[in-house]
């Protein structure tokens, strides 16, 4: 017979009313608390019996304290005249539990129970509540600016879109909490001078609806591209080094709380040995980043690869909308043919690549290479941002006196069967560089040689088909 | 703090400094103000732990003694005061019951 239950639990740290309730059931049906953690309890088996539970909060406990301070176990004497059994601490958590019919309540004083709650709230709760909400908010501008400065890249990408809401439930989740928690304590003051204590509630609903809806944005960020973005990999294991990192942690901490190091000493090492495999995992990634075992160029399927100067660099056979050959027929040359997807909800970008390889028998400094870009938007009203985002990649730079002509002008779109076009000005010159604007979406495209009319509507016909 | 800072004392507060005017044990103050009152007023134990804790750093009460975890506290001059002067505002208060609805309610 099983004689420990873990349970999946995800009432609020201060909902006393719903975790006495929750015991008072699990001890009826012969499960005795033994052990509280973030996310499971563990009961064992006991003889059911009815118990009244109580959840009080010691403000001056701490996670690092061997056992029970003098304070707290004063506390319990006291607590011990009127029946009340302490079952467990767990922060500044403590349980206690009450054979009696009817016991006095261990707290009566609305007043003193919203303040040592709110002092306990200040102590696990808010402060780490505050510095997750900054981190988040300075996320989020983080990622604002990038979706400013590259609106096609962002709204395109899986793993950039689906973050965002991902990182908005996170600083709402947070900063909900931090606010209700003001809240309560303002409302439970006044509630408090008329000698009534008001309760905290617990949102199980919502947490699970945020987890739900975390792991659906986290799912999202993995479809979508056709190459495996290393910058998900790189934060699935960096979120995973940090989790072994905090084991870790906790386990030293549990490890110094059993032979009974003093809580300084406790915190000062177990903290320590966070910061320190911190930075060991830090250095010995960047070590790897820079000695080249770890890349974060997408990992794609290459059909071979070729040397150049020493260098050995894959090369592709990707299908391609529109080829070279489809523009000027076939020839001898070898190219690598290159495609990268990547589509969200509200954009799809691919950009395709077609160059000849600089192999024996192949001379690309002749062969002429294509290469282009396709946008679709999904939802109209991102049609006009887009565009401009688009014109707006290239800008003339000034140096003191000096322009560097980089920018596009409109030329005659009927060519293109298109609404619009933009030809590239680049420095003196006027390049085959062409932002193309259907209705279907747009096409950025560069002719390594001056395309004839033909090729350009040829071109025109089988980008436009493509969407 | 309810009452903002012992402007006024609760109930709970008032019977607690009103133990102390004589030197006792914490554990002891939970049982007297039961029988103090007739079990009108209950102190919860842990309520009682926290109000002897900030009377103590308030400076209302000092401790007297201390042996292992059981401590002895007293009432102090300060703590005093504020036991008078919640008294006189009871009083205050039932005189003020007395001259409105004293009279009316004898027969």
């Amino acid at each position: 017979m099983k004689e420990i239950k873990l349970q999946l639990t995800a009432l609020s740290f201060f909902d006393q009313q719903a975790i006495e309730r929750r015991l008072t059931d699990m001890a009826q049906s012969g499960w005795m608390i033994e052990k509280m953690g973030n996310f499971f309890w563990t009961y064992r088996r006991a003889p059911a019996k009815k118990l009244h539970f109580a959840v009080t909060y010691f403000p001056d406990a701490s996670e690092f304290d061997p056992g029970p301070t003098e304070g707290e176990l004063t506390k319990a004497d006291y607590c011990a005249e009127d029946g009340w059994k302490l079952v467990l601490r767990w922060g500044v958590l403590q349980v206690f539990c009450n054979e009696q019919e009817s016991p006095v309540p261990i707290e009566t004083d609305p007043g003193v129970r919203v303040k040592n709650i709110f002092r306990a709230m200040k102590k696990s709760v808010l402060l780490t509540h505050l510095i997750l909400s900054l981190y988040l908010v300075y996320f989020l501008v983080f990622q604002v600016s990038r979706l400013v400065d590259d609106p096609v890249g962002y709204l395109s990408d899986p793993f950039y879109l689906y973050s965002l809401p991902l990182y908005l439930a996170l600083l709402l989740a947070g900063a909900s909490e931090l606010i209700l928690c003001l809240v309560w304590y303002r409302k439970a003051r006044r509630a408090a001078e008329n000698g009534v204590f008001l309760p905290i509630r617990s949102r199980p609903v919502l947490s699970f609806v945020l987890i739900a809806f975390s792991g659906l944005c986290l799912m999202l960020s993995y479809t979508g591209k056709s190459s495996v973005n290393p910058s998900i990999l790189f934060a699935l294991g960096w979120i995973g080094v940090l989790l072994l990192i905090s084991a870790v942690g906790i386990a030293v901490r549990e490890r110094l709380k059993r032979s009974g190091t003093p809580r300084r000493i406790n915190r000062l090492l177990s903290m320590s040995s966070v910061l320190l495999l911190t930075l060991l995992c830090s250095g010995l990634f960047l070590a790897a980043v820079f000695s080249g075992s770890v890349s974060f160029r997408s990992a794609k399927d290459a059909v071979g690869s070729y040397n150049h100067y020493g260098m050995e660099r894959p090369y592709y056979n990707d299908a391609l909308p529109l080829e070279i050959e489809d523009l000027r027929g076939a020839d001898d040359t070898l190219w690598s043919k290159e495609a990268d997807h990547q589509q969200t909800l509200l954009c799809a970008h691919s950009q395709y690549k077609q160059q000849a390889l600089p192999l024996a028998g192949n001379d690309p400094g002749t062969a002429d290479d294509l290469a282009y870009a396709l946008t679709q938007v999904r939802l109209p009203f991102l049609y006009e941002p887009i565009k401009k985002a688009l014109l707006n990649t290239r800008q003339d730079e000034v140096f003191d006196d000096f322009v560097f002509i980089n920018h596009y002008e409109a030329v005659d779109p009927s060519l293109w069967l298109a609404e619009e076009v933009y030809q590239l000005h680049w420095s003196n010159s006027v390049l085959e560089t062409y932002l193309v604007c259907w209705e279907e979406g747009f096409a950025e495209i560069t002719f390594y040689w001056q395309p004839s009319e033909e090729e350009i509507s040829r071109a025109a016909q089988m980008l436009k088909s493509s969407f | 703090m309810a009452r903002e800072k012992f402007k006024t004392l609760t109930e709970q507060m008032f019977y607690i400094l009103l133990c102390l005017t004589e030197e006792r044990r914490g554990v002891d103050i939970l049982e007297l103000v039961r029988s103090l009152t007739g079990g009108r007023v209950n102190v919860g134990s842990g309520t009682l732990y926290d109000l002897l804790e900030h009377f103590v750093s308030e400076g209302m009460i000092c401790q007297t003694r201390v042996e292992g975890r059981r401590r002895s506290y007293l009432i102090t001059e300060k703590g005093r005061a504020m036991l008078d002067r919640e008294y006189e505002r009871l009083m205050a208060q039932a005189s003020d019951y007395r001259q409105i609805l004293g009279k009316e309610d004898k027969p």
